[in-house]
Parts: C-alpha cells; sequence; structure tokens
C-alpha cells in the first residue's frame, strides 16, 4: 500500500472515529430553546399558572 | 532520431537553400522553408508562388523528424498553420504531414499543447458523406457509421492556412480555406474535409504527448490546455481504491449512526394524563449523567393548539430549564383533497450534569380550537423520557463527507466525457 493510501485510510479512520466519539456523547444534541437562566437564581418570574405565550 | 544525411536534396530556385527530399512519390509541392517559395515538385520545382512574412508556428516538431507511431517510422515531411476564426474568437493549430515508405502518409497535429494522429480513410462510412447542408437540416446531430464505430456530429469548422512549409501531396497554398464537419466517437474522430478542390474523409486519435515527443526526439515540453475531445478518460492510481474506500466508510458511518440511534435507554415508558392530572410532576431516574436525554410530549389536540410549559430540577431540587412547546394538529377537505398540518409531538433535549432522581414538571398554560386565541379543550398529554441517546448527525455528516469522495472519483468519467464534448457547436436550436 502507498504512502498516500496510507494516509487516506487513515485519515478516514480518524474521521469516522470522531465523528462516532461525538455522535456517541450527543454532542450538539441539546435543545437550543431551554432557558437556563433559572439556575443562575434569577427567579424568571416563572409560574405554570402563567401565559408565556 | 535525425535527419539521415544521405537523403536525396535540391537548390531552391528562389534562394538557393538546399531543400531535403523526403517525401515520397505522391509530393506534388515543396514550400521552402527559408524564402517561401512554393514549388512545383511534379515539374522541375519552378516556382508557383513565393509567401513572405509569414511566421512559423510553434511545435516541437520540425521538418526531418523521425519517429515511431504505432509500430511505424514516420518522418515529418510538411507543415501547415491553421487558423479558424468564429465570433471574434480564433483557434490555432499546427498540421504535421508524415511520411512512411511503407504505410503512406499521415498528419501529426498539434492543438492547445495536445496532439492527434490522423489518417485518410478508404474503408466505406455509412452516409457516405456528412456535409454542412446536411448538420443544418437535421433535428438531431447526424451519426455516422464507419465499421462497427458510430460517431456523433461535433462541430463544422471553416479553416485557413496560414502557414507552410516542407512537402505536400497536394498542392496546399496559403489563405486556401477548408470546410471540415466531424463527428466523435468514444476512441476517435472522423472528419469530413472539403477543399477548394478535392474532398478526404480523415479519421484521427489521440497521442500521448511526452511518450510521441520522446519517439520523434523533440526536447520541448508540452503544456496541454483543457480537455481534447479525442482525450481518452485515464484513471489515476489511487482513483480506485480512493472510490471503493469512499463508499466503504459511507456505509460503515450511515449504518453506525442507524446503530446509535438504537443505544438510548428507557427513563419512562410512556405516561398518559389527563386534562384533570395538569399539572403534573413527573420523576425521571438518571442513572447516565452527562449523557443526552429526552423528554417527548404528545398531546391528542385536534384542529386546535395547546402551549405547553416544562421545568426541570436536579436532585438537589436546584432548576435546570424551563421551556415552552406549542403542539398543534390541523385537518380538512379542499378541492385538492384532505389535508393535515402540524405537529402533536414535542421533544426536547438536555445534558444531566448528575445521576439522581430529576423532577419534570409539565403543565398546559393555554389550548385553543381553530385559530381562537385560547380558552379550548385541554388536550390529555402522553409523556414518555430517555436517557444515554446519541446525535447520529455527526454520522450522517461523516457519510456524507465520504459520500462527496466517492462522487467526486466515481463522476471522473462522467465530467471528463462533458468535457469532452464541451467544444461542439451544436445546439437543440439547429
Amino acid at each position: 500500500m502507498t504512502a498516500f493510501r496510507i494516509v487516506f485510510v487513515v485519515g478516514a479512520l480518524l474521521t469516522t472515529a470522531g465523528a462516532g466519539y461525538l455522535s456517541y456523547r450527543g454532542i450538539g444534541g441539546e435543545s437550543t430553546d431551554l432557558d437556563r437562566s433559572v439556575r443562575l437564581g434569577s427567579g424568571g418570574g416563572y409560574s405554570f399558572n402563567s401565559s408565556v405565550k | 532520431m535525425s535527419l539521415a544525411a544521405e537523403l536525396r536534396a535540391i537548390s531552391c530556385p528562389g534562394c538557393g537553400a538546399g531543400l531535403p527530399v523526403l517525401g515520397g512519390g505522391r509530393v506534388t509541392l515543396h514550400v521552402c522553408g527559408f524564402c517561401g517559395s512554393a514549388l512545383d515538385a511534379v515539374e522541375g520545382y519552378r516556382v508557383l508562388r513565393q509567401f513572405s512574412g509569414l511566421r512559423r508556428p510553434v511545435s516541437p516538431f520540425s521538418i526531418g523528424m523521425e519517429g515511431l507511431l504505432f509500430g511505424v517510422t514516420f518522418r515529418v515531411i510538411g507543415t501547415l498553420g491553421w487558423r479558424e476564426d468564429h465570433k471574434a474568437r480564433s483557434w490555432t493549430w499546427v498540421d504535421h504531414l508524415l511520411f512512411s515508405p511503407t504505410h503512406g502518409y499521415a498528419w501529426l497535429t498539434v492543438a492547445d499543447g495536445h496532439l492527434t494522429y490522423t489518417r485518410r480513410i478508404r474503408a466505406a462510412t455509412s452516409p457516405e458523406w456528412l456535409s454542412v447542408t446536411e448538420v443544418e437540416r437535421a433535428e438531431s446531430p447526424p451519426r455516422v457509421f464507419s465499421g462497427t464505430e458510430g460517431y456523433t456530429y461535433y462541430e463544422t469548422t471553416e479553416a485557413r492556412i496560414t502557414f507552410a512549409e516542407g512537402e505536400f501531396t497536394w498542392r496546399p497554398m496559403v489563405g486556401d480555406r477548408v470546410v471540415s464537419v466531424s463527428a466523435l466517437s468514444d476512441l476517435a474522430m472522423l472528419t469530413f474535409a472539403q477543399g477548394q478542390t478535392e474532398r478526404e474523409i480523415e479519421r484521427s486519435v489521440y497521442l500521448p504527448g511526452p511518450e510521441t515527443l520522446a519517439a520523434f526526439g523533440a526536447t520541448e515540453r508540452l503544456h496541454p490546455s483543457g480537455v481534447h475531445p479525442l482525450q481518452p478518460w485515464h484513471t489515476g492510481p489511487n482513483d480506485d481504491f480512493m472510490l471503493r474506500a469512499a463508499i466503504g466508510f459511507m456505509v460503515l458511518c450511515v449504518v453506525a449512526g442507524l446503530g446509535l440511534m438504537t443505544v438510548s435507554s428507557s427513563l419512562l415508558p410512556g405516561q398518559t394524563y389527563s386534562a384533570a392530572d395538569l399539572p403534573v410532576e413527573v420523576p425521571l431516574q438518571i442513572t447516565r449523567p452527562h449523557r443526552l436525554a429526552s423528554v417527548t410530549v404528545s398531546g391528542d389536540v385536534d384542529n386546535g393548539w395547546a402551549f405547553l410549559e416544562l421545568s426541570l430540577s436536579d436532585p438537589t431540587d436546584a432548576p435546570v430549564f424551563v421551556a415552552g412547546r406549542e403542539i398543534d394538529h390541523y385537518s380538512g377537505y379542499d378541492s385538492d383533497g384532505s389535508w393535515t398540518e402540524g405537529r402533536r409531538v414535542t421533544s426536547l433535549l438536555f445534558r444531566p450534569d448528575t445521576s439522581g432522581t430529576y423532577l419534570l414538571e409539565i403543565d398546559v398554560a393555554e389550548a385553543g380550537l381553530g385559530e381562537a386565541a385560547g380558552g379550548g379543550p385541554v388536550p390529555t398529554l402522553t409523556v414518555s423520557a430517555q436517557e444515554g441517546m446519541a446525535n447520529s448527525l455527526w454520522m450522517f455528516g461523516a457519510a456524507l463527507v465520504f459520500g462527496a469522495v466517492a462522487l467526486w472519483k466515481g463522476s471522473g468519467p462522467f465530467l471528463h466525457r462533458r468535457a469532452r464534448w464541451k467544444g461542439t457547436d451544436w445546439t437543440d436550436e439547429d
């Protein structure tokens, strides 16, 4: 196997492994519309009976 | 190989220069490369015409060079410079007449750094001739057959001679025009050339540049531009490997991505809550912290909507997030038939920091029927949750990258064929 082919296969394996790790860990999968500011103690004035809409 | 010293030579009656006679018995015209005199090779080399101030076109080949083509030794005996002008564009190329004592005459052409080899053919073609008129009348690109090979119309050219030097088997003069109709197959080109006094059918094939230069002992290098219509497709040494490897990795990534979609475990099987149960608190026993978890809520909204409020607190009762989601579903009939729109299901994904019991609180803040602002019936909700989820988009993204590599390598022959046909002047409006 030529050096080019070795480099190509190694690159492809690294790409696959990297993508596999990111996929397995679920990286980037979190919903982006979750309001986490309540963790900072803002209180937020949020209650279940209020209308957020 | 250089010109052999024992070859016969003449003195140019125009300038006295010694001109080698290389071309065999069918030569009828000899053009002096020094003074431009066109000499009648049949009648004592008398001067027929004289062309002065001609610029010799650039070519790595010169008269007297000898080389092996297709197992036959040919010698360069003549050079013609050609030019075609069309709509403010111009094309130039150089034809070298070759002679072999055993195989006769052929052409070695230099065009845009590409080399082609052309011979007159005497085999029958079907149709026997392809004229400009027939091309203009045709509804689709005309086809020509010669033996078992089929050719498709490529272009019509009207070129004129801009330079002549050496020996020729007819009497080409600077300024002479030739109209040619060309048809292309996968391997060769047929050219139906109509000159002022004669017409010929020629077959051309592509020649590998470096090998041909070496065969003739030419030291210059060619710099081919673009793809020549006759240029065959050559697979690179790693192309097949890259294509197969890329397809393999693409399949691997797709399979792995689909497999990762099944690795999650259930935190909460589907639980149904009626309007009377709301707001409701649902415990979630997280056992795989730092991994992606999801909550899915569906409601039986029908031609209406509901706005859901969800909040999550961790085992220490600290809030993790709050979120609002709308679910809606509409259906009906119109002139196009039945239709539906909206989604009854919504999901949210989060990443818990610790293991333990989290508390999910769910309520319906508002609900409505149709497009009403509110006051509609609160739907029954079904809630489920999972943990240890993967995000397969990364694997599918990698599969796309490998697919692009496979497409790049796999489409090479197609792109090459398209490049070969790029120069055709056929348009469907013809």
